[in-house]
Formats: C-alpha cells, sequence, structure tokens
C-alpha cells in the first residue's frame, strides 16, 4: 500500500470521528467576548496562545468557532483583506494579454517580410483584444484544482479567486510560454529572433490612405533588419512582463503577521523577503535574506518578531530592523512559531515536535 | 495608572455618546471597565492605555450603554441596525429557522428582564467594545446555539446494549481480524493526535470533526485557504508517519500487518461502532479509543 493511499486511510479515519456532542462547559472555555475578539483577530499575543491552546482540545469551543465562521456576516467577509490570489488577478490580464499578444507578434514575423505590416500598432492592438477577452473570460468556471479531496468538493464557490487563476493557467502552459521561456533564458538576451524568411520581391507601393481615414499608418521601417528590431523589442518586453508575472504566480502566498500595534506589520514575501510597514500595509521596507525558506512568523511587539523556516532556521529583530539568527540544534523543517517576547517563544517543527526557549535560542527544550 | 478625564472626554466625544443621552460619567466608567477587563490585575502605562483605546469599538459600547439605560432612540437603532444580522446568523446556523427563536429570545435578554437591587441585568453589560456589537451578538448567539444543541444531545439515549447483535458485529473470524485491525488503528491515531501541537491539532479539529471549509478554517486560524490545505495534508503525512511507527513499535505489528490495517480501514462499508469492536478485542484496548466511533459509509 502506498504512502499516498495510506495518507487516504488517515483522512477517512478522522472523517469518522464523530463529535458525540457532550462536552461539558470548563472554566477555561472562551467566553462571549473572547470568542468575538478572536473572530475579528483582535486577540493577539499570548490571549491568542491561551485561547488557542483550550480551544485545541475543546470539543464546546470547537463547535463555537465553528459557529462563528459559520455565520460570518456576507458584508464583513467582503471587507476582508484580499488574498495574494486576488491580489495576483490585477497580473491575470497583462499575463494573457502578454501571452497572446507574443504568441500573434511570432505568429506574424514569418510574414512581415511579404506584407511588412506595421508591427507595433498590432500588437497593441492584440494586447487590447487580449486584455478584453481575459477580463470577459475571467469569470468563467473552471475546475478545481485544490488538492485535497474535500477542497475539491467544496467546489469553485470557496475559491473565487482560484477559477480565474485556473482560468488563465491553461494558456500560460500553451505554446507561447514555452517558447517565450526559452527565450528568456538565453545568455545573449537583446533581441533573440526567429529565422526570418528570405526578403521577397519588392512589395508594391502601398496604395494611398483614404480620405476618411482617421489615423495614418506609422511609417515602415525601411529593411527587415529595423523590423526584426523593432518586433524583437516588442517581445522582449512582453517577455519581461511575462517572466515577472509567471515568477509572481510561481512564489508562495506572502505569509502577514499581525502586531500589537495595528498600524505595524510584518509580512514574508517569497519565502525569503522580510518586510515591514508602520502605515498599515501601505508602504514596505523590505529585508532579503538569501536562501532561506521562512514559513511562519509571530511578533509578540510592535518591534519584536520570529520567523522560522526550514532546516531549523529561526531569526529575530528586537528594534524592527537588525535580524539575528537564533541557534536551534536540528536542521528540521520548523513550521509554527509562537513568541511572547524578544527572548521566548514556542516553535514547532514539521515532525510534530514542538520546543520551547526562553533565551533566545541559548537553549531549548522539548515540550 | 488611570485614565484622565481628557481621555475620556476625548473618547466620549470620538464615539457621539451623547447622541444616545450617554453621559461623559457613565460612559467613564464604561470605559474604565473595558480598560480594566484588557489588562487584567495589571497596570498599564498612558501609552498602553491609549492604545488600548484606539482598538475599542466605542461607537458599539456608546450604544450598549444606551440599550442597557432603556435609551429608546437607541434601541430603535440597535433593532434596525442588528437585527438583520442576528436574523442572518441565525439562518445559517439552522437553515430551517430553528435558531431564529433563540435570536429572538435574546432581545429580552438584552434589555434585562432580571432585577437585582431594582436595577436591570442587561446583557449588554458583558458588552466591552473589545470587538464590534455586531460580531458581539453573534458569539452570544453561536454560544446559545451550541449549548443549547450540546444540551439536547446531552438528553439524546445512548444506544441500547443490545444492539451488539446487530449484523455489524458479526464474529466470523475475518470480522474479527478487521476489527482488531481497526482498533488498533485507531489507537496509534488517537496517540497520535494527541502528540500534535496544539494549532495543528485545532486545525484538524476543525476541518475534520467539525466540518468546517478550508476557507472558515482559514479564517479562524488567521491563515489562507491555501495555507490550510497544505497544514492539513502536511499534519496528516506526519500522523500517517507517527501511526505507522506506533503500529510497528508499541503494537509489535509486523510490515505486512501494518498494511493489512490500513486496508481495513480503506476497505471499511458498512456500520462499524469502534466502542463495541473494543469490547471484541480487549488485548488491545486503549483509553484513547473510548472517544472514537467508527462509522463505516452506508452501503
Amino acid at each position: 500500500m502506498k504512502h499516498q493511499d495510506r495518507d487516504q486511510s488517515i483522512d477517512q479515519l478522522l472523517r469518522a470521528m464523530p463529535d458525540d456532542g457532550r462536552a461539558e462547559v470548563q472554566p477555561a472555555c472562551l467566553n462571549v467576548e473572547t470568542l468575538a475578539a478572536w473572530a475579528e483577530g483582535a486577540l493577539q499575543g499570548g490571549a491568542r496562545a491561551h485561547a488557542e491552546s483550550h480551544a485545541a482540545s475543546c470539543a464546546r469551543c470547537q463547535a463555537l468557532l465553528a459557529a462563528m465562521a459559520r455565520t460570518v456576516d456576507a458584508g464583513a467577509a467582503a471587507a476582508r483583506p484580499r488574498t495574494w490570489l486576488v491580489r495576483a488577478a490585477p497580473w491575470l490580464g497583462p499575463i494573457g494579454a502578454a501571452a497572446m499578444a507574443a504568441a500573434l507578434v511570432l505568429a506574424i514575423l514569418p510574414r512581415v517580410g511579404n506584407e511588412s505590416p506595421p508591427v507595433s500598432p498590432i500588437a497593441d492592438a492584440a494586447v487590447e483584444k487580449a486584455e478584453k477577452e481575459v477580463a470577459r473570460d475571467a469569470p468563467a468556471p473552471a475546475p478545481a484544482t485544490s488538492s485535497t479531496p474535500r477542497a475539491r468538493a467544496e467546489g469553485q464557490a470557496a475559491l473565487p479567486q482560484r477559477k480565474v487563476l485556473d482560468k488563465v493557467e491553461p494558456r500560460q502552459q500553451d505554446a507561447p510560454i514555452p517558447l517565450l521561456k526559452s527565450r528568456t533564458a538565453s545568455s545573449t538576451p537583446p533581441l533573440p529572433v526567429p529565422e526570418l524568411p528570405p526578403p521577397a520581391a519588392p512589395r508594391p507601393a502601398a496604395p494611398p490612405p483614404a480620405a476618411s481615414s482617421a489615423r495614418a499608418a506609422p511609417p515602415l521601417p525601411d529593411a527587415p533588419t529595423e523590423l526584426r528590431r523593432e518586433v524583437g523589442q516588442v517581445a522582449a518586453g512582453r517577455d519581461a512582463r511575462l517572466k515577472e508575472a509567471v515568477a509572481e504566480i510561481a512564489a508562495p502566498p506572502p505569509v502577514l503577521i499581525s502586531t500589537p500595534e495595528p498600524r505595524i506589520r510584518w509580512r514574508i514575501l517569497n519565502g525569503n523577503v522580510l518586510q515591514r510597514s508602520v502605515d498599515s500595509g501601505a508602504t514596505w521596507v523590505s529585508r532579503t535574506v538569501p536562501d532561506a525558506r521562512f514559513v511562519a512568523g509571530s511578533a509578540p511587539s510592535p518591534d519584536v518578531c520570529w520567523v522560522v523556516g526550514q532546516r531549523g532556521l529561526i531569526m529575530v529583530t528586537t528594534d524592527g530592523a537588525a535580524w539575528l539568527r537564533v541557534p536551534f540544534p536540528e536542521a528540521i523543517d520548523l513550521v509554527i512559531v509562537a513568541a511572547t517576547s524578544a527572548d521566548a517563544a514556542t516553535v514547532t517543527a514539521a515532525d510534530g515536535r514542538v520546543f520551547s526557549t526562553t533565551d533566545r535560542g541559548r537553549t531549548w527544550s522539548r515540550r | 495608572m488611570s485614565i484622565t478625564p481628557q481621555l475620556f472626554r476625548r473618547e466620549h466625544a470620538r464615539a457621539k455618546a451623547a447622541r444616545w443621552g450617554v453621559s461623559e460619567d457613565r460612559f467613564a466608567a464604561a470605559l474604565a471597565v473595558s480598560v480594566a477587563k484588557a489588562f487584567g490585575d495589571r497596570s498599564p502605562d498612558a501609552r498602553e492605555i491609549d492604545r488600548c483605546l484606539a482598538m475599542l469599538h466605542v461607537e458599539d459600547l456608546a450604544l450598549a450603554c444606551a440599550c442597557a439605560d432603556g435609551h429608546e432612540p437607541a434601541w430603535d437603532h440597535f433593532i434596525r441596525t442588528h437585527r438583520p444580522v442576528l436574523y442572518r446568523s441565525a439562518d445559517a446556523l439552522a437553515p430551517g429557522g430553528a435558531a431564529r427563536e433563540l435570536a429572538d429570545s435574546l432581545y429580552a435578554e438584552l434589555f434585562g428582564l432580571t432585577e437585582r437591587d431594582g436595577e436591570r441585568q442587561s446583557l449588554f453589560r458583558y458588552f466591552h467594545g473589545r470587538s464590534s456589537l455586531a460580531t458581539w451578538l453573534r458569539a452570544v448567539l453561536a454560544q446559545r446555539f451550541v449549548d443549547r444543541v450540546r444540551t439536547t444531545r446531552r438528553l439524546e439515549p445512548l444506544p441500547e446494549e443490545d444492539d451488539a447483535a446487530s449484523p455489524g458485529f458479526a464474529t466470523a473470524p475475518a470480522d474479527l481480524d478487521r476489527s482488531r485491525y481497526l482498533s488498533v488503528m485507531c489507537a496509534a491515531l488517537g496517540a497520535a493526535l494527541e502528540r500534535l501541537a496544539d494549532r495543528e491539532r485545532l486545525r484538524i479539529s476543525l476541518y475534520y470533526l467539525q466540518q468546517l471549509t478550508l476557507a472558515e478554517t482559514g479564517r479562524i486560524l488567521g491563515e489562507h485557504e491555501a495555507t490550510v490545505s497544505r497544514q492539513v495534508a502536511r499534519t496528516r503525512k506526519a500522523i500517517r508517519q507517527d501511526v505507522e511507527r506506533h503500529l510497528r513499535e508499541e503494537a509489535g505489528l509486523s510490515e505486512a500487518e501494518i498494511g493489512r490495517c490500513f486496508e481495513s480501514v480503506a476497505a471499511d462499508a458498512g456500520p462499524l461502532d469502534l466502542a463495541r469492536l473494543l469490547g471484541l478485542a480487549p488485548g488491545v484496548q486503549d483509553e484513547r479509543i473510548q472517544s472514537f466511533k467508527v462509522r463505516g459509509r452506508a452501503p
């Protein structure tokens, strides 16, 4: 029996666990005020950790949390911060447009020697047309691609943003992207244009523009070389945008870390960029940690933030600016951190083990 | 450190409390309680108090004070603004309308019919502005609803003992083997769940036990649904590895038997009550297993 099949068996067992609904109220159970504060994300630091710790083993409080989740007001849900997928959505128009424009540019290249159409206007028109098409197509349903059967069963209603992504992704996987990727991978970047057919016979003189024509066509390049350069520039510009957009989508979603001070926030971008905002997210100051892969963070105060990641990587800042490496005894992947001060934190490894320190990593104890 | 009168006045103005006829003294008393609740026994400094006040939903607090005092325009405003929220929440909890009755019954408590020392005791006195009034009302309704459901379940009779003779508990050797494997699996699963970190256990419980969607689970934990999906898969894998280790090292099963354990779960068909199965396999009983019941799918 394969590992995946065994995982599936565990999934079945977990689904079969009934909530018998008979748990009693305990003194530590969440009161209404705490429950409401939790629902609004207003529980901070120790209070949040304490509430989570209790709820993890209290069926009644889990039921309360579930009831709260089910009664989220539609208006309140709409006001929630936009997720990374939604933030990525503005990219989707340009991505599809760029891909289609690049494809069109490449498609007309073999013919330019014969017909010599005005290249830039065609490319721009293609962008415009593609943008409109993508905008029109975006809300159309697409097959769910979530990783779990349950997620698939939840369907598209739970993942509206994903639908937009799914709709566009196949386009990126179509011919234009591999072609463009291989081109961008070239070590000699400037103007990698496919082979053009040899110049044909001199083209006939263009007829004079009609008197009613509102826009005169731009002057045509005189030689095929000029034409090739112009086409190459258009394609290269699209390449850069496309490359950025693809990188954006391939990157992991940002990890947001709130602090007790609402206007001060932290986030982890692409796994290795630590960012801090002191103006409620309007502007961010970045610090890149090469080769790092952070997955979680915890900020017990506005200036203190802990982040953890792969291979036992832990870093902390105590002034909001300088980051220090915190020693950790094992090179295991860390997935959760809950910090209570600049010196004390509890980290959870991917294998479920939990470690605590109260002296900023000089000593660790296993819980 | 106490709150200065200037701060009280500033917050009174920010809350527009005067429009509901809430005096500065009345509002100051409510604010003092809110701040005291936020810090407990600790004495906050001026900066902490300022930050705490800035985070309070003072407009809602002023409305709650006015409603608790029986101010009619405040009540009209409250009913007009918040009844739809309550009803929508009630419908989300029980689509058949059963929770609406609970929502309606809240008004009496909010108004405060019980009197102590000649004073009405309004439910609003428990609102301290730490969340919005709408969310607090949802929490009150959720608490009432969950407790009623749980009380009802407690009153439901337990299954009759003679159910053991039902077809699901046939004593054929194959079934006994399967029963044994299932019970060992569940013991291992219970142990693995116990070893999870709080957050992981909460995530798994909300997703599997409470059957929330990924998005709902993420909303509670402050995680994106994609993160929840990844973490659930990761935890499930960790549980599987822990279960395998448990079966190998603690139950002393061979690799072939471990394989059959997993297969017995995968091949589960028909109703199966693990608590009773344990009775058929006393050798592998574990206290933790008592809390698990494995129910198969309908044939």
